[in-house]
């Protein structure tokens, strides 16, 4: 009997170790590769809270679209730091009109990172990492701005 | 003893044999046994791809010459390209069709029956109307939805069948339903309006797979070519070319090596743009379908499976780096040959057809991505 308890206490172990590192691991490869993307646009992630604005070229263009015009009032409005990335330069020279800065991915390499963004996303940093992605695989731009906008909250 | 031994030899030999075989198949280098290559071409339109409305899908031939069309946006005209110096050498006024239409929300498609006859349809509306070489309207023709149960539009997809044919407009006809909730009901509506342009008489031809009505591959704009009067289609999930003559279905088994199974859209996850994307980028489909009259033979690309994630995990594939291959067929449609391409190395299309032989995009290098719509193709004879 005890022979068993200890068998069972040690696979409760080993599955909360192997639960913990892919879990971990997970978290890891996206900071890995967002950062090597930012670096690779000559940028770095600072340690101050930073909002990245992701418009990629995939995605519900009329919904992207909705979503650029609403951000647009958000952002000339937030105290937040943020920066925009895009890979769709028609789209942000159509839809948005303000002087923020906007790096333009030329190569497009936004497109094919293995991150769960899909549509117009943010991805917010701290401390180097990543704290939060917020995107939306649905064409429905009234859920996309509403998760988007409480970021800018700042 | 001896016995036992020659047949573990013979055991071995078969298992290396099958293996280099396996091997040899997987491959995704190009097979460059399978062609030629007898030159290279590049094109350039002369515009920046957002200045530009649309293209011309095949070559055109003015003059014993060959051309390149495309409608720019910015200027408003109509600019033929000769591919073999690159020089825009005709242009064609688009001022007058402009003023007469509101191209604002819809980008301007064009076929080119000859250079004073080019139909021009402003994608997904209603309407479409024939210039003159100088851009003046010749013939103007808009459908009138009350004569239809539902509302619908006219496309120009790049893969869609609008041409004209001796008296008639052919354009894909496509109906504003929910197809995925009424798949049934959407694949009876026959896919392609005929317009006959001398009485102003509307048909209707082509058709669907019978599968479509119970299954979804979103294939909504299957490649169809026009061919005497015949309507041809390649379907991404049907090994068989479909030919439509009147009410007459021909279906030729044009099978590929890389293809077994297709892979259902399921429901749940029509309006999810990420699984879309990998769907599209991923599952086994055919592609379009091209004629190639000069050499009197089809040529039908493949999109083979392959996985989303790339091997550093850090990336996925794009839409260019899915796995391909591309058959050749004869005049009966029977398989002659099917090439792997390796997809690093060229592009699926646009892919043209001219008399010297078939353009073949190579892709771009990574360095950074052209603003000016332009290719480098490889000349390639089969």
């Amino acid at each position: 009997m005890k022979k068993i308890l200890l068998i069972l206490a040690a696979l409760c172990v080993l599955a909360i170790t192997y639960w913990f590192l892919n879990t971990n691991s997970e978290e890891n490869l996206n900071d890995v590769i967002f950062k090597e993307y930012i670096e690779n646009l000559g940028l770095t992630v600072p340690k101050e809270r930073t909002n990245y604005i992701l418009i990629p070229k995939t995605g519900c263009q009329g919904a992207m679209a909705s979503v650029l015009m609403e951000l647009e009032h958000v952002l000339v409005k937030t105290k937040c730091s943020f920066l925009i990335i895009s890979s769709n330069k028609e789209l942000v020279a159509e839809f948005i009109k303000k002087d923020f800065k906007i790096i333009i991915d030329k190569k497009q390499e936004l497109d094919l990172l293995n991150l769960p963004i899909s549509n117009v996303s943010v991805i917010e940093t701290e401390n180097f990492k990543i704290k939060k992605i917020i995107s939306s695989n649905r064409c429905e731009e009234k859920i996309i701005i509403k998760i988007i906008t409480q970021l800018f909250d700042c | 003893m001896k016995n036992v031994e020659a047949l573990r030899i013979i055991k071995l030999s078969a298992f290396l044999f099958i293996t280099f075989f396996v091997l040899l198949a997987c491959s995704t280098s190009t097979n460059k046994d399978s062609f030629t290559k007898i030159g290279e071409l590049h094109i350039s339109l002369q515009d920046n791809k957002q200045d530009i409305w649309s293209y011309s899908n095949h070559i055109i031939e003015i003059d014993n010459k060959e051309y390149l069309a495309y409608a720019s946006k910015k200027k408003k005209e109509l600019n033929f390209i000769n591919i073999k110096n690159n020089e825009k050498e005709y242009v064609v006024s688009l001022t007058e069709a402009t003023n007469s239409y509101d191209f604002s929300y819809n980008d301007l498609k064009f076929y080119v029956h000859n250079l004073d006859s080019i139909f021009i349809l402003p994608n997904e509306t209603k309407s479409m109307f024939l210039i003159n070489k100088n851009g003046n309207i010749i013939n103007e023709w808009t459908l009138n939805q009350e004569n239809y149960n539902y509302d619908f539009l006219l496309s120009g997809f790049v893969s869609s069948s609008f041409r004209y044919y001796k008296g008639n407009i052919y354009v894909r006809f496509v109906p504003r339903i929910n197809q995925f909730k009424n798949l049934e009901f959407y694949h009876t509506i026959l896919p392609e309006l005929i317009l006959n342009i001398k009485n102003n008489t509307i048909r209707f031809g082509g058709g669907w797979p019978e599968k479509y009505k119970t299954e979804n591959y979103y294939d909504s704009y299957p490649s169809a070519i026009i061919l005497s009067d015949s309507i041809i289609y390649s379907f991404a999930a049907s090994h068989e070319i479909y030919v439509f003559k009147d009410s007459l279905i021909e279906k030729h088994k044009a099978k590929s090596n890389f293809i077994s199974t297709f892979e259902i859209f399921p429901t749940d996850s029509v309006g999810n743009i990420s699984f879309t994307v990998k769907y599209l980028t991923t599952t086994p489909r055919y592609g379009s379908l091209f004629y190639d009259k000069f050499r009197k033979q089809y040529y039908r690309t493949v999109f083979h499976a392959t996985e989303y994630e790339n091997e550093d995990k850090k990336t996925v594939k794009g839409s260019l780096d899915q796995p391909w291959s591309l058959m050749v067929l004869n005049k009966s449609f029977n398989v002659i040959n099917e090439i792997v391409f390796n997809p690093h190395e060229y592009a699926f299309g646009p892919i043209f057809i001219t008399k010297k032989g078939v353009l073949l995009p190579k892709r771009e290098n990574k360095t950074a991505i052209s603003d000016v719509r332009e290719w480098y193709f490889d000349l390639i004879i089969f």
